[in-house]
């Protein structure tokens, strides 16, 4: 009995401890959104638009950062990258980023069908403080990602 | 629990009220005041506040008696069942009187992006794109891809106060001095330029019934590239030069005014230069710069 508490004991300092030294995640949005504009596949021009007309997209106003990228129209073509205080204000940009790509979707569905196929793989992701999009031509975007989200 | 002991319990409760200590119950007194005064007080403020609304109800009502008397005429909705108005439309622009409606808006001084503050854009997925590309988040823009001039009426498509309305509903519930219209390139392959030249019309007519000081802008329809032209089943730059004549004639008929935009972006044998668009339709952002630089160059002084 002694030894199942001390051990319970040393297994919730360990716990305690490794929780309290996990630094929270930093990702660079600018480089990110820029290794994918490299090297993602993209048929579109992508070009960058200011904040508010990022957060007009998105119905976003808590952002601390962004950096969002758009086609012509010609394609469903984007990048978006933003940056919050805490999770939470990301987790609701998140449900925010989730219904733009399905509206997205419902009206390329019935102007340009073939673009369909690009945001059924979009990247949508949030990452602790963060919330990246990416609907690009090929599959490269997860890769590209994932070697910022240390 | 007995009605014996019950008995003895009040009777013991009545004798420890009896005991208390008198500045103790003083204190409760005057706290009880205190708490009567404040909810005689909140009562007060609540009524006076109600009636202070009401009256600035009325006038409200009363300043915004024009729009909704539009809006039943045009479609028959009652204004109750859309979301409230955010603001009223600043009606004080004067039309010019001695206006030749038959030329095209001619080149003037430009103006700031803040001209834009109190405009509408009603178009397609290229008035889509150019918003966003040209940056000009100050203004409202009633866009959508495949948008025509039937479905404007027809298809819930703006999100508007946490309801989605058809553009023309959503016009209803906003504040605007100024609309501009490109409208045109989804239609061409309909069979009848005349259907499309009525609906147009009537898109005028409803917007002058909604906002009759509106000043509106038609935007003649962008050419596509040589290559589209030649190879799409229906968009075709003859058709659109078709649409774009029966705009001009509609624009004179209703004294609305018209923008000859394309010469903006056009290459000498009037077609998009194939560099101005990826899919030779929709216009990259340095085209849309163009289109934006067009437009403030010819606007009309009130």
């Amino acid at each position: 009995m002694k030894k199942a508490l001390q051990l319970f004991f040393m297994t919730l300092s360990v716990l305690i401890f490794s929780a309290c030294s996990t630094e929270p995640m930093q990702i660079d949005i600018e480089a990110l959104a820029n290794d994918l504009i490299q090297n993602a596949h993209f048929e579109d021009e992508l070009n960058r638009v200011d904040t508010e007309t990022a957060e007009n997209m998105y119905d976003i106003d808590h952002a601390t950062s962004s950096c969002v990228y758009i086609s012509s129209g010609a394609t469903a073509e984007e990048i978006a990258a933003f940056a919050f205080e805490n999770t939470q204000d990301a987790a609701q940009a998140l449900e925010k980023a989730k219904a733009r790509i399905l509206q997205q979707k419902k009206s390329f569905d019935y102007y340009i069908p073939k673009e369909v196929s690009k945001i059924d793989h979009a990247v949508i992701n949030q990452y602790e403080n963060y919330l990246i999009v990416c609907i690009s031509s090929d599959q490269e975007a997860e890769k590209i990602i994932s070697k910022y989200i240390k | 629990m007995q009605y014996d002991d019950y008995d003895d319990v009040q009777a013991n409760k009545r004798q420890q009220r009896k005991e208390t200590w008198p500045p103790f119950r003083v204190l409760c007194s005057i706290a009880v005041a205190v708490v009567a005064a404040v909810i005689i007080f909140a009562a007060a403020y609540c009524i006076l506040q109600s009636f202070h609304d009401a009256k600035s109800s009325d006038a409200l009502q009363n300043e915004s008696h024009f729009v909704t008397e539009a809006n039943m005429m045009s479609t028959g909705v009652i204004e109750e069942n859309l979301p409230p108005k955010e603001s009223l439309p600043d009606t004080t622009a004067d039309v010019p009187t001695e206006y030749d409606y038959s030329k095209p808006v001619p080149l003037g001084e430009a103006v700031s992006d803040d001209f834009f503050d109190d405009a509408v854009f009603i178009g397609d997925s290229r008035t889509e794109g150019f918003i966003l590309n040209a940056g000009l988040s100050n203004t409202v823009s009633y866009t959508y891809k495949g948008l025509t001039v039937d479905t404007v009426f027809t298809k819930p498509v703006i999100h508007k106060n946490g309801a989605l309305l058809s553009v023309m509903d959503a016009l209803k519930v906003t504040d605007f001095a100024k609309v501009y219209i490109m409208l045109g390139v989804n239609e061409t392959g309909w069979p009848y330029s005349s259907v499309f030249i009525e609906k147009y019309g009537q898109i005028i007519d409803t917007i002058k019934e909604i906002n009759p000081k509106a000043i509106i802008y038609v935007q003649e329809i962008f050419p596509v590239s040589r290559e589209v032209s030649a190879t799409h089943s229906y968009v075709k730059n003859d058709k659109i030069c078709e649409f774009n004549y029966l705009l001009s004639e509609m624009a004179k008929e209703k004294q609305v005014y018209y923008i000859d935009v394309g010469t903006a972006v056009s290459a000498e044998d009037g077609s998009l230069p194939a560099e101005a668009a990826v899919d030779g339709i929709h216009l990259k952002r340095e085209y849309c710069l163009k289109w934006l630089d067009y437009l403030k160059t010819h606007t009309v002084v009130p």
